[in-house]
């Protein structure tokens, strides 16, 4: 696992899936456990044959499921006989749980959580906002004592609708901690959402949960539960189901004592000679011992207390400061300004740690703190809160909304792979329908659409800024932007990659009502291209112009390893990614080019016309 | 690369002391700003966040300022108690320097010249031109700046290299003819 850099014990306090805030693409390769999807032996039987597994699901667009034959894909097809909920043989209790689904066009399913928590799947496409039945939304608790009208009660709605098309594949990833009772059975703190995300957008965040939410297996809580998926509203398809189990206990850090020196420590130092400015017991780990911002030196012994033994990773975190670890009284972690992760075997039992922390300098509150994960332990850190430690520089986010149709430039980073492309030319365009995109006027090319909000400005004006601002909603990316247009002297020649090739010149854009018609030049000729959201807010339009053009012209839509023909108009990009929708009456042409795909229109006419349904 | 910590905005007014206190070496008294110019305050709106980077004074004695967030404003009646803020354009790219000729506004995003036309006189730009764009590595460094115009009529404007991080002191651009 992935550990932060020391000065960042803000991230590390939140974290329970490394995807930062800073880091929007940050994907994680799941390191979890595959649910097994080639028959149906992972779940209990089924009381009704509405669930299959399938080789692939579609519903492009559709309130129709079809499926193929095959396996990897869990299908719900519900009808008046067969509609049973689905259930996990696994029981969790502390769970990641991650998948991707598909729902047909007004679907509506669920994920109970130990069969009793329910993270709402629901074809929410369109929906402005979210509510409490829409897709992420935790549903509410349901009580008939309540009195009629009053029954529903808490649940959360999603921060923000990052929902898909129906017929598209959604992700959704889950941080589930379990109740947690005494030894008695009590319950001592309630289940909570710690954190979770739809198609990569952070929906819930440290959510509690006070009991089952409405339709649950059981009315009770328990420590482990099956995962229910209901099965009772609406076709959907699943795939790519992986979980991580965090059942190990967590080792508390106990008989803490401090010992505070005061000077400028820049060396590992022998403390046997010094003596302490101050010391006493301490009920956790904190720099909170010192009043001073620097030149002092914390020691903290203690007890680890280790329930299960097996290999641990710790991390001591110092804001400006050097630091260092001993385990058992062997020094694991060396005396460093930038203290990495470090592993070590654990028995069970009392184990002694000792941890140093000496700051030089002003900058930053002092804040001390120790990351610890393992296996089937889920990392959690024990220290200074996430406040202590700001340095200065940590600004609040500055966020850009749209709340009127809104230009605005910056540079834009989009991934390739595990680099990632600084686009330096990038407009984005946001709208109050909430549906927003950027376009490259070095290449006038479209490179990203996103529904949500809009964007995180805060790498460009907080202080000195890197010039880049972020989406802040569902994206959906088009890969490293390239011309739209180029000139083919046969279907079979490769697409210009370059702007000299073809003699582009941006030209800037103009505005009306606030919304822009990109212009550039290419081949001598004059192009113009605007962008306009949808009605019903299912994605964008865009309209290419082109001057006087050449007989030999094409505009390039799509490039994916797949793009499948659904019918004359309507084409589907990639892993079932998005839609392209061609007006009636046009002839695209799909091509193969070094293992991609390409859907190319011809620009004869020196104008086009297609949507963009995502 | 501590070295580069502080913000340009900062570093200027650490420059600024500096040469104060070369001053106080070999004066009692250090000469300030005002000794050499008037100075105005020009109320702006509450809220509005201003991180001037370019001024210009108009045929009619309107004030155009750019800012970091931007913004290019029009400032009527700048020197009376009460100026007007027109927000004649937004949305650009952390503009560093403003110009107008010929009823237009020119400016210097990171990484273009560009040219501001209010063409159906609502007092907003609808017509952003691109005079000439350069390219870009993307560093935050990359700053440019301008335009300035020379008395035939050209426009001169000045970029900030990127550097890297092993050579950084070596800079890069990437734009033609461009140096260090």
């Amino acid at each position: 696992m992935q550990l932060k850099q020391p000065y960042k014990p803000l991230l590390w306090g939140l974290m329970v899936g490394c995807v930062l805030h800073s880091g929007v693409w940050a994907q994680q390769t799941p390191t979890g456990q595959a649910l097994k999807l080639t028959d149906l032996s992972a779940f209990k039987k089924p009381n009704g044959s509405n669930w299959q597994i399938v080789g692939d699901a579609s519903a492009p667009l559709s309130a129709t499921l079809s499926t193929s034959k095959g396996s990897g894909v869990l299908v719900n097809l519900p009808n008046e006989k067969n509609k049973a909920n689905l259930l996990s043989s696994l029981e969790h209790g502390d769970i990641d749980l991650e998948l991707d689904y598909l729902m047909a066009k007004g679907s509506n399913s669920g994920i109970y959580l130990q069969g009793r928590y329910e993270i709402q799947l629901m074809d929410s496409w369109g929906v402005k906002g979210a509510k409490i039945g829409d897709n992420g939304s935790i549903y509410q608790r349901w009580d008939d004592k309540r009195g009629a009208g009053k029954e529903g009660y808490e649940g959360q709605a999603a921060r923000q609708n990052a929902s898909k098309a129906p017929g598209l594949w959604q992700h959704l990833r889950i941080s589930f901690q379990a109740p947690r009772f005494d030894a008695k059975g009590v319950k001592i703190e309630n289940a909570r959402i710690v954190r979770l995300e739809l198609n990569g957008v952070a929906i819930h965040e440290n959510v509690e949960l006070s009991g089952p939410t409405r339709g649950p297996l059981a009315n009770n809580e328990v420590a482990h539960g099956p995962i229910l998926i209901q099965g009772d509203h609406g076709a959907v398809a699943f795939r790519n189901i992986q979980y991580t189990a965090y059942d190990t206990p967590r080792p508390a850090l106990t008989s803490l004592t401090y010992q505070v020196y005061t000077g400028a420590y820049d060396k590992e130092p022998d403390l046997k000679t010094a003596t302490p400015a101050s010391k006493g017991n301490a009920k956790s780990l904190s720099a909170g011992v010192v009043s001073t911002p620097s030149n002092f030196l914390i020691q903290y012994k203690g007890t680890l207390q280790v329930k299960e033994a097996g290999s641990y990773t710790m991390q001591v975190v110092g804001v400006n400061g050097f630091t260092a670890l001993k385990v058992n009284g062997k020094s694991v972690g060396d005396w460093t300004m930038r203290s990495a992760p470090v592993t070590v075997e654990l028995p069970a039992g009392n184990v002694p740690v000792e941890l140093m922390y000496s700051k030089l300098n002003g900058r930053g509150a002092p804040s001390l703190g120790l990351m610890i994960s393992g296996t089937g332990l889920r990392p959690f850190y024990l220290g200074d809160g996430n406040a202590e430690g700001m340095t200065g520089n940590e600004n609040g986010p500055i966020l850009i909304e749209a709340n009127n149709p809104i230009v605005h430039r910056s540079f834009m980073d989009v991934p390739n792979g595990r680099e990632r492309v600084r686009v330096t030319h990038a407009i984005s365009v946001g709208s109050p329908e909430e549906v927003h995109y950027t376009y490259d006027l070095d290449k006038g090319a479209l490179v990203q659409v996103w529904k949500g909000e809009f964007l995180d400005a805060t790498p460009m004006w907080n202080s000195r800024g890197d010039g880049s601002s972020r989406p802040t909603g569902m994206v959906q990316r088009f890969g490293v932007p390239a011309l739209s247009l180029s000139r083919l002297s046969s279907p079979q020649a490769a697409w210009v990659a370059d702007t000299v090739g073809s003699q582009f010149r941006p030209k800037g854009y103009t505005l009306k009502e606030n919304q822009p018609t990109f212009r550039y030049q290419s081949y001598g000729s004059l192009v113009q291209d605007a962008i306009q959201v949808l009605p019903g807010r299912e994605g964008v339009k865009r309209e290419i112009t082109v001057e006087k053009p050449a007989a030999d012209l094409y505009a390039r839509l799509a490039q994916a390893e797949r793009i499948q023909t659904l019918n004359d108009q309507l084409y589907l990009i990639g892993d079932k990614a998005y839609y392209i929708q061609l007006e009636s009456g046009v002839k695209p042409l799909i091509r193969q080019v070094n293992g991609q795909q390409e859907l190319l229109v011809p620009m004869r006419s020196g104008k086009l016309s297609y949507s963009l349904l995502f | 690369m501590a070295l580069f910590h502080t913000s340009w905005f900062r570093r200027a007014s650490m420059l600024a002391s500096l040469a104060l206190t070369t001053t106080l070496a070999v004066a009692q008294e250090s000469p300030k700003e005002e000794d050499f110019f008037r100075i105005f305050r020009v109320p702006a709106p509450e809220g509005t966040l201003l991180e001037v980077g370019g001024m210009t004074v108009l045929p009619n004695g309107d004030l155009g300022v750019s800012t970091r967030r931007g913004d290019i404003y029009i400032v009527e009646n700048p020197t009376s108690r009460r100026p007007f803020f027109r927000k004649f354009a937004s949305g650009l790219h952390e503009i560093l320097g403003l110009v107008y000729k010929n009823g237009s506004f020119y400016c210097a995003q990171r990484g273009e010249l560009t040219k501001l036309t209010d063409t159906d006189k609502d007092g907003k730009a609808d017509v952003l031109e691109t005079v000439y764009a350069w390219p870009l590595s993307g560093h935050y460094h990359e700053y440019s700046f301008g335009p300035k115009i020379a008395p035939d009529g050209s426009f001169f404007v000045s970029g900030n290299v990127a550097f890297g991080n092993e050579e950084w002191w070596a800079g890069e651009s990437r734009v033609p003819g461009g140096v260090g």
